[in-house]
């Protein structure tokens, strides 16, 4: 019976050359992407362009680094500026990229695995020199890519390839973790959180400082067969039953374990100075202190050029191929 | 709650702007062959209009198809939470 | 904000030193010379970890980067200064950073994601003692080796060695010309007898420094593809940020830079990869020659190890024996072509190297059987003594 259903079409479904509203900022020469049915990573991106588009950023602009993994395809289907990195190394990337040119718009998209576990020392660094940048760290509790092994985000008790009879180990509290280390906005969604996810995200983009966004994403095809909880719709319940919204808490309530209720919501949104305003700071104080008081330069022109270096990327050194960056004075 | 008939809902008074506001009508359009058959929005669409159709597309994957044509209010939800780009909304003339 | 430097005593070494050095002669160390010539090179972004015998480099960077408009950064982990620098050429910079041994073997993984993305970026590695923490603040040339076979996979890399701080100045130059002319990431192995020794360096004139400039491509937006090679095989780039759009990755990919994970594409990759600096090796390969028109026996040597063989030269030449030195200063590819030729033209090449027999594998290799090859080792700490590379140049011409 459903195989004699397959020439028929409902009214409601049209041919296949029709383009959805978010393909222009997608790869659609390489789609499909590889993510699984019931994988939460296509709902990242979506929400992603989404939240790019209502805050009018500028494409051209925008990066997308990340590191290894299911997550880290992501740099792969947008259609920006993109860096497909090597494992846990999409932060300090990314760091190169935004000191170097602090007007791009820098996002970080990868895996717990990647930016918890070997990336770990990457990301509280970043976090604490508070980089202008955001973090989306798609949390799905296992490794992926590579079949289900136990990550740093894995509940404890709960299987994976490599802890067959349970994981040992006590969880990160990702946003507690990031927050400690000095982020400025931390925060935390599934899913499920479509539209509240599409705010932050757009929040993030706007904010200056260092950006920590945890996104709770099932993996049906590994972490949740190998634990007996059903499909991405299963998983997606659970997020809806047991996901309690809490903006403001305390990021070091937000464990997540195997069974029980946990926080999401925007934890922490503070200001304070991000590593390149310190930077130019003591750019300009080191030149004012070093101007001559001769009569070569004059301390004014001394300051002025100290200002000239607040950077704003220039087009024009890039045409005669030098380097446009952070504080460039040459061409 | 799935795919359960809505009672429509009983005021206590008329509202003061019944007749001036209006709800704005959605129209689905499905990309089924990109469709993976995740099930998100049928489960998650707040007024039901999506139901798993009987045919499945040239991967095997049921997509979705409306079931309740006249309930899409345009809220947009299943097209962000489709994973696939698989479905997206236009809004209907009023 | 500099030491006072006693041979320049110009009213210009006083101002504001936004860009290269005054022309003139300082006496820097090694270190410093690397960093002043990253300067002189347009080089505005660095990345680094500190060790020693490298910190120097850092520590003048960053001094001199925040004053010049560049941007310096110590970040927290070799792994990460690799990274960084990838990220900062990739935004528009020209980008380095400085190790040494234990650091470069933590940055050999992003070297490749370097040399497979064809980042333009150059590494100091400043030579110590090992294995593992060896002899942190002494000489070895222990790393050539790992320059060339460091990271997994198959490719090639341009390694230069520097013989004197005023070399470590000229060669960090070319380093970047040779970075960006072959977008890939260049190294130069300094070691720590270099990079710890002040001696005196001249600075040319801003305008008499060749400078190579990125390649950027002048495709429409819409057409650029970031891996089409041009007739040399090296792909035109695009800064970050400009409009292309391009996606880069370290995995195995096409002319557009997507993954393509085929026999066939890896084939491509890889061999587009080598053939990229092997087809180019007339433009990259450098060496002195000293005393070698009528050599019986060559002194092969690179680095500090070379100041020595040069000293034995004229020792030989004094006592009646015709000897030569070839000093390597491109060590990675290897300059093949001229050690055969040398080794049909002399009895026996000695090779003096601070490591127990690495760069010899390949004269040895190169030589094909046409001359005695003979290692003088050394496992570090300190240069060759005279006497032991006599003894060895005398038994290889037995």
């Amino acid at each position: 019976m459903k195989g004699a259903d397959i020439d028929v079409l409902s009214n409601e479904v049209e041919s296949e050359q029709q383009d959805h509203p978010m393909d222009s900022i997608l790869r659609m020469d390489r789609m499909p992407h590889i993510w699984c049915p019931g994988c939460g990573l296509g709902t990242v991106v979506s929400c992603f362009a989404a939240a790019a588009d209502e805050c009018g950023m500028d494409y051209d602009r925008m990066c997308v680094v990340s590191g290894i993994g299911c997550t880290g395809r992501v740099a792969g289907y947008l259609q920006l500026d993109g860096y497909h990195t090597t494992h846990g190394r999409a932060i300090p990337f990314a760091t190169g990229l935004h000191l170097a040119n602090p007007d791009l718009k820098i996002t970080v998209v990868s895996g717990d695995g990647d930016l918890v576990a070997i990336g770990g020392n990457h990301l509280i660094h970043a976090a604490r020199r508070n980089l202008d940048m955001v973090v989306i760290c798609v949390n799905n509790f296992i490794y992926g890519m590579t079949g289900g092994q136990v990550a740093p985000t894995t509940p404890e008790g709960m299987k994976a390839t490599t802890s067959p009879f349970g994981c040992l180990e006590r969880p990160f509290n990702l946003p507690y973790l990031a927050a400690s280390s000095g982020a400025t906005l931390v925060a935390r969604w599934t899913t499920l959180d479509v539209r509240r996810m599409v705010k932050t995200f757009a929040k993030a983009f706007q904010k200056k400082g260092f950006s920590f966004l945890e996104i709770i994403s099932p993996c049906p095809t590994l972490f949740m067969r190998r634990n007996k909880m059903g499909d991405g719709v299963n998983m997606m319940r659970h997020f809806k039953e047991d996901r309690v919204i809490e903006h403001g808490a305390d990021p070091r309530d937000a464990d997540i374990d195997a069974t029980g209720k946990f926080l999401v919501g925007e934890f922490l949104d503070i200001e304070r100075p991000t590593y390149i305003d310190s930077y130019r700071d003591m750019v300009e104080r080191i030149s004012i202190k070093t101007a001559p008081k001769a009569e070569k330069k004059s301390a004014e022109s001394v300051q002025s050029k100290a200002k000239k270096k607040a950077p704003s990327g220039e087009k024009d050194a890039e045409k005669s191929g030098e380097p446009a960056l952070a504080g460039a004075g040459q061409s | 709650m799935q795919n359960t008939v809505e009672a429509a809902p009983k005021f206590w008074r008329t509202p003061l702007d019944e007749g001036k506001v209006t709800s704005p009508i959605g129209e689905v359009l499905t990309i089924p062959e990109r469709c993976k058959g995740c099930g998100w929005c049928v489960e998650f669409c707040p007024k039901n209009v999506l139901t798993t159709s009987d045919s499945f597309n040239s991967k095997g994957y049921y997509y979705p198809v409306v079931g309740r044509t006249d309930e899409c209010v345009d809220c947009r939800l299943c097209e962000r939470i489709c994973p696939d780009f698989a479905i997206y909304l236009r809004r209907a003339p009023a | 904000m500099l030491t006072a430097d006693p041979v320049s005593q110009s009213a210009a070494a006083q101002e504001v030193l936004d860009g290269i050095l005054p022309p003139g002669s300082y006496y820097l160390n090694g270190d410093e010379a690397a960093a002043e010539g990253a300067i002189a090179a347009n080089a505005r972004f660095f990345a680094a970890y500190p060790i020693t015998p490298a910190t120097e480099v850092a520590e003048r960077c960053a001094e001199r980067f925040p004053e010049c408009g560049g941007t310096f950064i110590q970040m927290e982990d070799e792994l990460a200064a690799m990274n960084c620098i990838l990220g900062g050429a990739w935004a528009g910079a020209k980008a380095l950073t400085s190790t040494s041994g234990p650091g470069f073997s933590l940055m050999m993984e992003n070297l490749g994601l370097g040399i497979m993305t064809e980042t333009p970026c150059v590494v100091v590695n400043v030579q110590r003692a090992g294995p593992s923490t060896g002899l942190p603040t002494a000489v070895a040339q222990q790393d050539m080796m790992q320059a060339r076979w460091g990271s997994h996979g198959d490719y090639e890399i341009i390694a230069l060695a520097p013989d004197s701080p005023c070399e470590c100045f000229t060669l960090a130059i070319r380093c970047f010309n040779l970075s960006e002319q072959f977008r890939t990431p260049v190294l130069l192995m300094s070691d720590e007898i270099i990079g710890h020794m002040t001696e005196k360096v001249l600075v040319p004139a801003a305008d008499e420094i060749e400078i190579v400039p990125r390649r950027l491509t002048d495709a429409p937006k819409d057409e650029y593809w970031p891996y089409v090679p041009d007739d040399d095989l090296v792909p035109a780039m695009a800064n970050a940020g400009t409009g292309y759009r391009y996606h880069v990755t370290g995995l195995t990919h096409d002319y557009r830079g997507y993954p393509a994970l085929t026999p066939e594409d890896q084939h491509a990759q890889v061999t587009r990869l080598k053939d990229k600096i092997l087809t180019n090796k007339d433009k990259i390969i450098t060496y002195e020659m000293v005393m070698m028109d009528d050599a019986e026996v060559c002194l092969l040597s690179y680095g500090s190890a070379s100041r020595v063989a040069r000293s034995v030269v004229d020792i030989l030449r004094q006592n009646g024996i015709k000897a030569g030195l070839l000093r390597l200063i491109t060590v990675w590819p290897f300059p093949e072509e001229i050690v055969y030729e040398v080794a049909n033209q002399v009895k026996a090449i000695v090779v003096p190297e601070i490591n127990m027999g690495q760069i010899v594998r390949e004269v040895e290799r190169a030589a094909k059987g046409c001359a005695q090859v003979k290692l003088v080792p050394h496992a570090g700490g300190d240069l060759h003594d005279e006497p032991t590379i006599l003894k060895a140049v005398q038994e290889g011409l037995r």
